[in-house]
């Protein structure tokens, strides 16, 4: 293992970098929504850099890297508070179609996907579902299938062109995957603001009725594509909240140098200064468990993956957390204005906990078999495999 | 950046379990026949099993090739002191192969390393570490520890305090300022290499909050050192307990000792489930402090492991500290969560019962989790304490 970029790593992360700085001003009013045809312009840009394709295959038009160098990217979009539906489209989808579709679909979702020319979203979690099963049912019907119940995405996206929505499927309610196309009659798409400033859907789908062509894969298949996606997710999101959370701390040194208060610098108080501290501490352990999680995805077997993203998902939301609690205290006044990007941050931080499984759902995630690894008294780090929300068979 | 496996490393753990699993019991021996002799078991056992590890090859893992260490990486030298913990073989000396070897072999004489490195290698014998008094802690340039040359000789005179393990120890590193005769003003930190058996060192014990005999206030009265025991230049010693010190800080985390520690809670707070019938809900806080307990030792875990990767790189100034605070904070609270586990059990305490934290024993070591409990409140004040560690985070982060 080496922690060190390569220079090809390097020149990544620094055109990534460029391209958000020129892109996406920091502060402002961020809650105005984008018009579409600036975030199509933004996102074929993107896709120019390479950086929708990096972990896709050479045959569907991808550079063939790995996952470090998708985590390089969510870490500069979080770093800039970027809003560009890399997630959902890329990772969640991008992976669900990458390990589960035919081959030929794979090359029609996926070509066009990384190419900039479409976006897609990925539709397999529901509100408040941490526990495992969900409502959405696809009737078969002589002709495909009709869907109904309510989708929750949480890293959507309004101009999505395909969704990848999970469903319940046949009498033994085995999971589905299909691909639902967003004209499609019967399916409504709702948006709402976000803590974030974002935008997030859900799609209601009041019986929908789909080809039977629209389906991806279906039970194991189906359900082993979305924990694959989802820990892929898990991992990009904690990245961005990475990005952020550098941000942030570079942002409250800054400050405590060049904030004068009774005639010295906050920076020549000891007390601030050891909030800084903890806030590197917290910054640098997150970073730490991360790439664990990384290490995890790249080498180790299902159990060892699901534990290993749950561990970084379930520190990094408290971590995220308190790093922003306090880079808002230490702004003082200043940070609790919306239009500073320090309250843009925090809420960011904020929300990241909230994605992909909140804190507490990782943390019982962990919980619910760590009375089995202590019973098989081991020391190494082997917690047996549990599913995350929304992909059980 | 890559994580890609290195399979010396898979192969090195193996070779290690087998090694321990193999030798470990030639530590049977030493059978302490009362617990005051506990203490000079511990010792001996120390002395021999260092012996088996140089015999291996094993015993000093990061030092370079030339003066006897393997030439690994630090991933694999991890892997070594973690797989022996895991076995549950003793410490080897920390402050002679960690600290004293390192900067014998970085700054000494060839007669220095000629005469000293063997000896710590094969753990023959055994260093302190004269650094800290009564008024000089972390702020060591406050020392009052005079030497004043007296031909080709230090006359050294001092009181060295919380020195651990001076009981044991054949040799201390000390640090001393040096006066020139008729010269008041001092110079700055020297650092000698002070046999301990020489006339005007004298050892007492300062029993700790636990009630037990780890540290020490060593007595320097007219101490005569030869000059050939004065490490790299006179005055310059801050560089070279500086260099020392940066090399205590990733030790002193001791995530080993953590894994088995947060393994011992994780049984206490599963057997104390299972006796209560209960379902082992979330609602019950021990065992949501266990949980988080559980994921801050993975980030320290990798954290440490990073540290290992990126060597004497300058990232390594931040990231030693941060490992030695959290990691040293988290040995504290999980002593606390024991201590919180076993009730009002907690009440009877005896120093001289049995103290020591048996992993994975029976349910009986109460006294032993009091006495971790006590011990503990060290760990954020011994190596620098952690008020010493923020003010190193923070004068880097904000570049000062």
């Amino acid at each position: 293992m080496n922690f060190q970029l390569t220079s090809d790593q390097q020149i990544l992360v620094d055109s990534i970098r460029r391209y958000c700085v020129d892109n996406f001003p920091l502060g402002g009013n961020r809650q105005a929504a984008q018009s579409e045809p600036r975030l199509r312009d933004q996102w074929s840009s993107f896709a120019r850099l390479g950086a929708t394709g990096v972990t896709f295959g050479n045959d569907v038009g991808g550079s063939a890297q790995s996952l470090v160098e998708l985590v390089l990217i969510m870490q500069e979009l979080g770093r800039r508070l970027v809003r560009l539906p890399f997630i959902t489209c890329v990772v969640l989808a991008g992976q669900i179609l990458d390990y589960a579709a035919d081959p030929q679909r794979r090359l029609e979702l996926l070509s066009p996907m990384i190419a900039g020319e479409s976006l897609l979203a990925a539709a397999y979690e529901e509100e408040n579902c941490d526990n495992g099963t969900m409502n959405t049912q696809a009737s078969p019907t002589p002709r495909g299938y009709r869907i109904s119940g309510c989708k929750w995405l949480p890293c959507g996206h309004l101009e999505a062109d395909m969704f990848i929505v999970s469903a319940y499927c046949g009498l033994n309610s085995h999971s589905a995957l299909f691909a639902v196309p967003r004209s499609t009659e019967g399916m409504t798409i709702k948006q709402f603001a976000t803590l974030d400033d974002d935008v997030a859907l859900e799609l209601h789908f009041d019986d929908a009725e789909i080809p039977a062509s629209s389906m991806i894969a279906d039970g194991n298949r189906a359900s082993a594509a979305m924990s694959h996606a989802h820990r892929h997710g898990i991992v990009a999101l904690c990245a961005e909240a990475m990005g952020a959370m550098e941000s942030v701390v570079t942002a409250t040194a800054e400050h405590l140098k060049s904030r004068v208060a009774y005639g010295v610098p906050l920076s020549s108080l000891q007390v601030l200064q050891h909030k800084l501290a903890d806030m590197v501490a917290e910054r640098e352990l997150s970073r730490s468990v991360m790439y664990r999680a990384i290490n995890a995805l790249v080498n180790h077997d299902e159990p060892t993956m699901e534990s290993a993203v749950a561990t970084a998902k379930a520190y990094m939301g408290d971590s995220a957390r308190s790093i922003a609690a306090t880079a808002l205290q230490l702004h003082g006044a200043a940070g609790f204005a919306r239009d500073n990007v320090i309250s843009s941050y925090f809420k960011k931080l904020n929300a990241f906990g909230l994605r992909l499984g909140t804190t507490d759902h990782h943390v019982k995630q962990l919980a619910g078999h760590w009375d089995t690894r202590v019973r098989q008294s081991t020391l190494s780090d082997q917690i047996p495999n549990q599913a995350p929300s929304g992909a059980r068979t | 950046m890559d994580f890609k496996m290195d399979s010396r490393q898979d192969r090195l753990r193996a070779e290690v379990r087998t090694f321990a699993r193999d030798n470990l019991p030639r530590l049977d021996q030493f059978v302490a026949p009362s617990s005051a002799s506990v203490a000079a078991v511990g010792r001996e056992q120390m002395r021999m099993w260092t012996g088996i590890l140089s015999a291996k090859g094993w015993s000093v893992p990061r030092w370079p090739i030339e003066w006897g260490g393997p030439g690994w990486s630090g991933d694999l030298a991890a892997i070594l002191d973690d797989a022996l913990a895991e076995a549950g073989a003793p410490m080897t000396d920390p402050i002679g192969i960690g600290f004293v070897g390192p900067v014998l072999y970085t700054f000494g004489t060839q007669r220095q390393k000629d005469k000293y490195l063997p000896g710590i290698r094969n753990g023959e014998v055994l260093w302190c570490q004269g650094f800290s008094e009564s008024a000089a802690g972390s702020d060591i340039q406050s020392i009052r520890t005079m030497a004043v040359k007296v031909n080709d000789t230090y006359l050294v005179n001092g009181q060295k305090q919380w020195i651990s393990n001076a009981h044991n120890a054949n040799m201390m590193c000390a640090l001393v300022k040096v006066q020139s005769p008729g010269n008041r003003r001092q110079q700055g930190l020297s650092f000698l290499l002070i046999d301990m058996r020489t006339d005007g060192v004298s050892v007492a014990p300062t029993i700790s909050l636990d009630g037990r005999h780890w540290i020490n206030e060593v007595s320097l009265e007219n101490v005569v050192v030869p000059e050939e025991n004065l490490v790299g230049e006179q005055g310059q010693g801050w560089i070279y307990a500086r260099f020392l010190l940066s090399k205590e800080r990733a030790v002193v985390a001791g995530l080993p000792m953590l894994r088995r520690m947060l393994l011992e809670l994780q049984t206490m707070v599963a057997e104390r489930q299972g006796s209560h019938g209960t379902t082992g809900a979330l609602g019950d806080p021990l065992r949501r402090t266990t949980l988080r307990l559980q994921i801050e030792l993975a980030a320290l875990e990798f954290l440490e492991y990073r540290l290992m990767e990126i060597g004497d790189r300058s990232e390594a100034d931040l990231l030693a500290p941060v490992l030695k605070l959290r990691a040293c904070e988290w040995r504290q609270k999980i002593s606390e969560a024991m201590f919180d586990l076993i009730g009002e059990s907690g009440l009877r305490y005896s120093a001289s019962r049995d103290v020591t934290l048996k992993y994975r024993q029976e349910p009986t070591q109460m006294n032993a989790i009091v006495a971790n409990y006590l011990f503990q409140r060290s760990a954020t004040i011994a190596g620098g304490t952690s008020e010493i560690q923020r003010n190193i985070i923070a004068s880097l982060a904000l570049g000062s």
